[in-house]
């Protein structure tokens, strides 16, 4: 194993930075916590990203998203779009190829993912959205939950049951729906991390047969392709950030008896402690995306492994942190008395989301017992 | 970034695994007990080169570097081995650290913690067998023999160790103000090693445990089909390659002299005793009321897994160290 930071990294560091300073609209500092976006700076990123980043070194990923966080730069709102581009760059149509993916990688288009329903959570394939084809187009009815982004987005990439015969995973069909096709509704649903996801809802919305996504019942193929397209390492920086912020609050904070919180034993190996973690966290993601950027066959576990552990780890860090800074840990962010800026209490609130979104805890578990250990598969089919 | 083993650590990993896999076998892991020590084995590890390919005076300057031994000591630790290849390895990177030769017989440890106000070196790793130690007395580090005879005290871990005073002849290998220092890296390497072979045999304490969940039934199901079984293994060989990882960055810092080698050797040797407790615990505990009973080898591996940390004294007490090498702004050792 080889672990050398690439010879132009710290070069690569200060390029990132003074894009960000070039870039980032002044207005939507201090509001990273709602997940904002910004069209332009949007295509800023990805054009930056396609000339910056080579895509060979998992060290430029990883370097990227520090970079952002340390900046107060919230970037999750692209990821769906990067994942789709791809996708459709892999199993699209030709037309989806030259017309529809190159307005992803442009930024002319944002995609949210419609996957989960009200009634099914996890279970992805249980989705009761219906598509039905009447004549040559489309007619889908049915509800969507945690469409995060879909009130900037210009397409949701929705997954409906075209088949009700056929065994569950066998009659999915998915669509590029754009947002403002008549029957499209968003509703916004607050979150107690102060961004707000949304609530999509179909009604008799007609879209063509050139927005369907693969095959007709093959949906549950194209879910695979898009899944394995999620990037370690991509939005999964909070915990750097607020291990950044504990070292930075300790030592700048006076305690009782020994001066600087960071020479207390306690706070000192609490700190630490959430060290190891993180830098676990950064060689499981970095792994991955070497993995990735390499050609290397990956592992079924390592993907599920590195999001399971790094917003485990989180979480974990985040109640204890907040715990450690005592009583003004309650007042929240950018209200009078609030401790760093009221970071510590956001990561509270924060990590239950982590910990269900893009994949709950224990859908990562099983993925890993039955695909990577080989054992029985306990859920049902 | 390469996440890959290199040609020279699969070759290592081949030769080693092979070796154990046919000599270190759980029998006579069992017949090595009490003591923990085959001459037979430990002769089979001198021909693959233990630990003379950790010294550069061994090998015309190329010696084994830290990512490789790593590599050595995690088959180690993988088949419970009883020889005392962490402390040998470790020992013998303190000479080459002095321009020393490694001595042609008997068998030459670390004393990972100083003598006691008489001057002895109490529950010595590997002091059982072992003829010399490198060892930090008063302000030198020195290469010393053990006088007298030595007394094997029983253990948990079955290891060899005994209490032991060191000789009256001594080779001093490095005094004064850079005596401790030097002394610290020889502790980084060996909590590095110790961390790598716990990789091992938390790993192989893991794969038995799997096959055995995959077999035994229980309420007419495999008792891995459960999920309170199936996910905390998902988590242990996840958090086992976490950990495996780590050691290797912390290995390749201290071949680079990597100014973070310190806080990485920390880290790993903090994480991965911790680690090997909690899966083996709970390696022990999915095999039920069999688990507990000395018949059965998963109890071998739990053993170890809180013996071998203690060679050095609390594992816990890393954190501190690791702390006073995050926080504390000197460059670190």
């Amino acid at each position: 194993m080889e672990f050398s930071d690439p010879p132009e990294a710290a070069d690569f560091r200060e390029r990132v930075r003074a894009f960000f300073a070039q870039t980032y609209p002044e207005e939507l500092r201090g509001r990273r916590f709602e997940r904002p976006h910004d069209k332009e700076f949007f295509r800023a990123v990805l054009n930056w990203q396609r000339e910056h980043l080579s895509g060979r070194d998992a060290y430029e990923t990883s370097a990227f998203f520090q970079e952002a966080a340390q900046a107060g730069i919230e970037l999750t709102t692209h990821a769906p779009t990067r994942m789709i581009a791809e996708t459709l760059e892999d199993i699209g149509t030709d037309q989806q190829k030259t017309d529809v993916a190159p307005r992803m990688r442009d930024g002319d288009y944002l995609i949210a993912l419609g996957l989960t329903e009200p009634d099914a959570g996890s279970d992805l394939a249980a989705a009761r959205t219906r598509a039905v084809l009447q004549g040559d187009e489309w007619v889908i009815n049915g509800e969507k939950i945690y469409t995060s982004n879909a009130q900037h987005a210009t397409h949701v990439f929705l997954l409906t049951r075209t088949n009700t015969e056929a065994p569950k995973h066998k009659g999915l069909t998915v669509f590029l729906v754009p947002i403002d096709t008549p029957g499209v509704e968003v509703r916004p649903l607050h979150t107690l991390a102060y961004h707000h996801t949304n609530m999509t809802l179909y009604r008799d919305v007609h879209i063509p047969d050139s927005a369907r996504i693969g095959e007709v019942d093959g949906g549950w193929d194209v879910m695979k392709v898009a899944l394995s397209r999620e990037q370690a390492g991509e939005g999964s920086t909070d915990l750097h950030e607020l291990v950044r912020q504990a070292i930075l609050w300790a030592e700048e904070s006076k305690a009782p008896d020994t001066g600087r919180m960071i020479d207390d034993p306690i706070v000192r190996q609490r700190i630490a402690r959430a060290a190891i973690d993180l830098e676990v966290a950064t060689l499981l993601a970095q792994r991955s995306a070497w993995a990735t950027a390499t050609g290397v066959p990956k592992n079924p576990g390592w993907g599920p492994g590195s999001k399971l552990f790094e917003t485990e780890a989180y979480a974990r860090a985040a109640a204890d942190f907040f715990a450690m800074v005592g009583p003004a840990a309650v007042i929240p962010f950018e209200e009078e008395g609030a401790v760093s800026q009221g970071w510590f209490n956001y990561c509270l609130r924060d990590s239950p989301v982590r910990l269900i979104g893009g994949g709950v805890s224990e859908v990562m578990r099983e993925i890993i017992a039955e695909r990577r250990l080989g054992l029985p598969r306990a859920r049902p089919k | 970034m390469d996440f890959s083993l290199t040609d020279e650590q699969n070759e290592l990993q081949a030769a080693f695994g092979r070796m154990f896999d046919e000599h270190a076998t759980i029998a006579a892991v069992r017949a090595a007990e009490p003591v923990g020590f085959s001459s037979d084995l430990w002769q089979r590890l001198g021909e693959l080169g233990i630990p003379y390919m950790a010294s550069g005076r061994a090998t015309d300057g190329v010696p084994a570097t830290m990512s490789q031994l790593i590599v050595v000591a995690e088959e180690y630790g993988r088949r419970l081995a009883p020889v005392p290849l962490l402390e040998s390895v470790t020992a013998a990177r303190a000479l080459d650290r002095a321009g020393v030769d490694i001595p042609e017989s008997g068998i030459v440890t670390i004393a990972l913690r100083q003598a006691d106000r008489s001057g002895s070196l109490n529950l010595l790793a590997a002091g059982a067998v072992a003829t010399k130690a490198v060892a930090l007395i008063g302000d030198a580090l020195v290469l010393t023999d053990l006088a007298g005879e030595p007394r094997f005290l029983s253990n948990l871990g079955s290891s060899p160790i005994a209490n032991r005073v060191p000789g009256d002849r001594r080779t001093v290998l490095i005094a004064g103000a850079q005596a401790h220092p030097t002394f610290d890296l020889a502790l980084n390497d060996w909590k590095v090693l110790v961390s790598a072979a716990l990789v091992g045999l938390a790993g192989e304490a893991h794969r038995i445990t799997l096959a055995y969940v995959k077999e035994r039934k229980a309420f007419g199901v495999p008792i891995g089909w459960f999920q309170t079984v199936a996910h905390r293994l998902a988590d242990s060989i996840n958090d086992l390659d976490g950990s495996r990882i780590l050691i290797h960055k912390a290995a390749w810092a201290i071949d680079s002299d990597d100014e973070r080698a310190g806080r990485l050797t920390s880290m790993a040797y903090s994480y991965s005793t911790e680690l090997a407790e909690r899966i083996t615990a709970e390696c022990l505990h999915f095999h039920g009321g069999i688990g507990y009973t000395l018949e059965h080898d998963i109890q071998l591996y739990f053993r170890r897994a809180a013996a071998w940390p203690q060679a050095l004294g609390d594992p816990r007490t890393e954190l501190a160290t690791l702390a006073t090498r995050m926080f504390d702004g000197r460059r670190e050792s």
